[in-house]
């Protein structure tokens, strides 16, 4: 096994040579700034696109609030997701989650909780059932895949127990979280998400736990040899994407008022196709967060696009799909180019 | 002929006790308590397998739950299966039902069609069947179906709607339907079908501009009616699958700053929320579809059909439930 070093994010580690300030550090920093942005111009090309199909009031102000804002789930939820993946795991578990928080919740602020304690209480019930996750994987050395799929069934058994197989509706103590528009159009789901995404951005890039958690999802027994703590960064990554579940739980319950054991339904696939869209190795060890957030974009912007030029539900599902296609190839065909430069650059 | 008399007799009082199972279908809360002096076979408890189209869906889920109350009263315990909306998998574990010799099922196919081989096993089997919600596409002895219209419940649901807009908004204006893609078959596209149809017939300036897919998912209704509401700024209105659905919807609504009490929404499910938005007068109507009545039928049904294998249920009966407006009161 060879020595393992912390991954080099400079320029020229990527190009393979170059001096500061180099033209070919340069053109290393360009190619590699374009490869971040290849997601980001496929969100362009599809707003482009409804744009064209619907005309310009698609890009009004309080339609990519509302696109920003169908997004915010989603994207919370990937960044919980995004940050499993990295670590070289997956997390199936995180709609029946968000569920049972969004019911612990409720029954917190039915019983009398102020919310703010409330919130920190339901994050705190995300954590715990994170942290069930990580020791299945770690301690028990389940798959993965296999103990949140146990999971994904124990804990959506759970949210319907916590709720009685029932609805908990008329609970707005979480109205601030769901429904408050900041200049009456940035919702605060939205303000959450960027919230949410900037942070971990920020310790994915920056921090050296977050560096560590890379290095832990690229080569484990290399990262265990190098005396990082793999376990606790395993169980660390579920604890974070069972807080994040969380988090959407109590958000869903604040912008409908309403907690329901089947609540989030679609947000496991919805996750995992914006981190797949985000450009994050599915085998772990890289990823962006923002890039992420720019795949969750192009899912809002899809369905949100699809519904303003009155597509029917079943043709709907059928455009998503291809269109979803047409972005991964597109993104494939940016990334690829850039590489194919990058390399042919470090040979030179 | 007198033995026959007396047979219809007892179906005569069984069917009269499913049309009074109202309070009892619908009520969980009790937990089976008033156990005292139930019918047993041969004394005995009776075990009874459940397969609904899915345990994810709350009304379901609560109807099964209310299901396992009445077993007290009637003598029964319940095995609950959850297909999950999917055909294979509910084939799967009634299969493992009949296996197990349950002394009868209550079910409500996911697929009927790829369902019939199964129906004929339990039958084979000897194992009393109720069939809630959409028939088989054979009747067979031994297997009761407990029906449903789902296009006449849809029609209904159209009709009040459409009625709504002749009166508030003169039978004209632009309206939205919250459908799923989440569950298929006639639960859905029948439903829908008559929403459609009845709205078209009895308000026919009324245009139904968008549908959108809540995919089960209330977040989902809540946003396609926002994005509806914001391409077309005129909609008076939504209906369309459940109580759910149409909630979401009226939330987008008064998002858009406009008044459901000057609108029209039509709930269905029966649910309490949508019970408790038709008190408070945002919603126009409500339809229940007696979900719990049906399972209190089967409740009835089955351990007389285990108890009498003279019973004249065993001679494929079919127990009809129409859709009830529910009223505030």
């Amino acid at each position: 096994m060879s020595a393992f070093t912390l991954p080099d994010r400079s320029p020229s580690a990527a190009t393979g040579s170059g001096t500061p300030g180099s033209t070919v550090q340069r053109e290393g920093t360009g190619m590699l700034v374009l490869r971040d942005l290849a997601i980001v111009l496929v969100l362009a090309v599809t707003i482009a696109v409804f744009v064209a199909w619907y005309g310009w009031d698609f890009l009004s102000a309080g339609n990519l609030a509302d696109i920003a804002d169908s997004a915010s789930l989603t994207a919370i939820f990937a960044v919980g997701e995004a940050v499993v993946v990295m670590a070289g795991r997956i997390d199936l578990s995180i709609a029946p989650l968000a569920a049972a928080s969004g019911i612990v919740a409720a029954k917190l602020l039915e019983a009398g909780v102020p919310s703010v304690p409330a919130l920190l209480l339901t994050l705190g019930f995300g954590a715990v059932l994170g942290t069930v996750n990580g020791l299945l994987v770690t301690k028990a050395g389940i798959s993965p895949l296999v103990a949140t799929l146990a999971t994904l069934s124990t804990y959506s058994g759970l949210a319907f127990i916590l709720a009685d197989g029932n609805q908990i509706f008329g609970v707005d103590g979480f109205a601030w979280l769901g429904q408050h528009r900041f200049g009456g159009t940035l919702t605060a789901p939205t303000v959450v998400m960027v919230v949410v995404v900037v942070v971990t951005a920020v310790f994915v890039r920056s921090t050296a736990w977050g560096l560590r958690l890379l290095a832990v999802g690229g080569n484990e027994e290399a990262a265990r040899r190098c005396g990082i703590r793999t376990d606790a960064y395993t169980v660390g990554a579920f604890v974070f994407s069972g807080c994040t579940a969380a988090l959407a739980g109590c958000i869903m319950l604040g912008f409908l008022t309403t907690a329901e054991p089947t609540a989030a339904s679609t947000a496991v696939f919805d996750a995992i196709t914006a981190v797949a869209l985000g450009g994050v190795v599915l085998s772990g060890g890289q990823g962006n967060i923002l890039r992420v957030l720019a795949g969750a974009l192009v899912l809002g912007v899809i369905s949100t696009g699809l519904l303003l030029n009155g597509v029917a539900p079943y043709y709907a599902l059928v455009v998503t799909g291809c269109l979803l296609v047409l972005a991964i190839l597109l993104e494939n065909l940016l990334t690829g180019a850039v590489e194919r430069r990058l390399e042919k650059g470090a040979r030179a | 002929m007198r033995k026959l008399n007396s047979r219809r007799l007892k179906v005569g009082a069984t069917l009269l006790l499913v049309a009074s199972l109202g309070l009892a279908g619908c009520s969980s809360d009790d937990g089976g308590s008033a156990g005292g002096g139930a019918p047993k076979a041969n004394g005995k408890r009776l075990t009874i397998g459940v397969s609904l189209i899915s345990q994810q869906i709350p009304i379901l889920a609560k109807i099964t739950q209310d299901f396992k109350a009445l077993g007290d009263r009637y003598g029964y315990d319940v095995i609950i299966t959850d297909p999950n909306n999917d055909a294979a998998k509910q084939i799967r574990q009634v299969r493992a039902l009949i296996e197990r010799k349950v002394d009868a099922i209550v079910t409500g196919a996911v697929n009927p069609e790829s369902f019939e081989p199964v129906l004929d096993e339990a039958v084979a089997a000897g194992i009393p069947t109720v069939l809630v919600g959409i028939p088989p596409l054979e009747q067979r002895r031994g297997l009761v179906t407990v029906d449903f219209n789902w296009y006449d419940y849809g029609y209904a649901v159209g009709k009040a709607f459409a009625q709504c807009m002749n009166e508030r908004q003169s039978g004209k204006g632009q309206v939205g339907l919250i459908t799923t893609t989440a569950v298929s078959g006639p639960v859905v596209a029948d439903r829908m079908k008559g929403e459609r149809d009845a709205i078209k017939a009895l308000a026919p300036g009324v245009d139904i501009v968008a549908e959108a897919d809540g995919k089960s998912d209330r977040v989902k209704a809540v946003q396609g009616a926002r994005t509806m509401l914001r391409a077309h700024g005129d909609i008076v209105g939504f209906t369309g699958i459940g109580d759910s659905e149409v909630m979401g919807a009226m939330q987008a609504f008064r998002e858009a700053g406009k008044d459901p009490k000057n609108g029209c929404f039509v709930g269905l499910d029966g649910s309490e929320e949508g019970i408790k938005a038709l008190k408070d007068g945002t919603l126009y109507a409500e339809f229940d579809p007696q979900y719990s009545n049906w399972m209190g039928a089967a409740a009835v049904i089955l351990p007389e059909m285990v108890r009498d294998k003279k019973s004249a249920f065993w001679s494929s009966k079919t127990v009809l439930f129409t859709p009830a407006q529910a009223t505030a009161e």
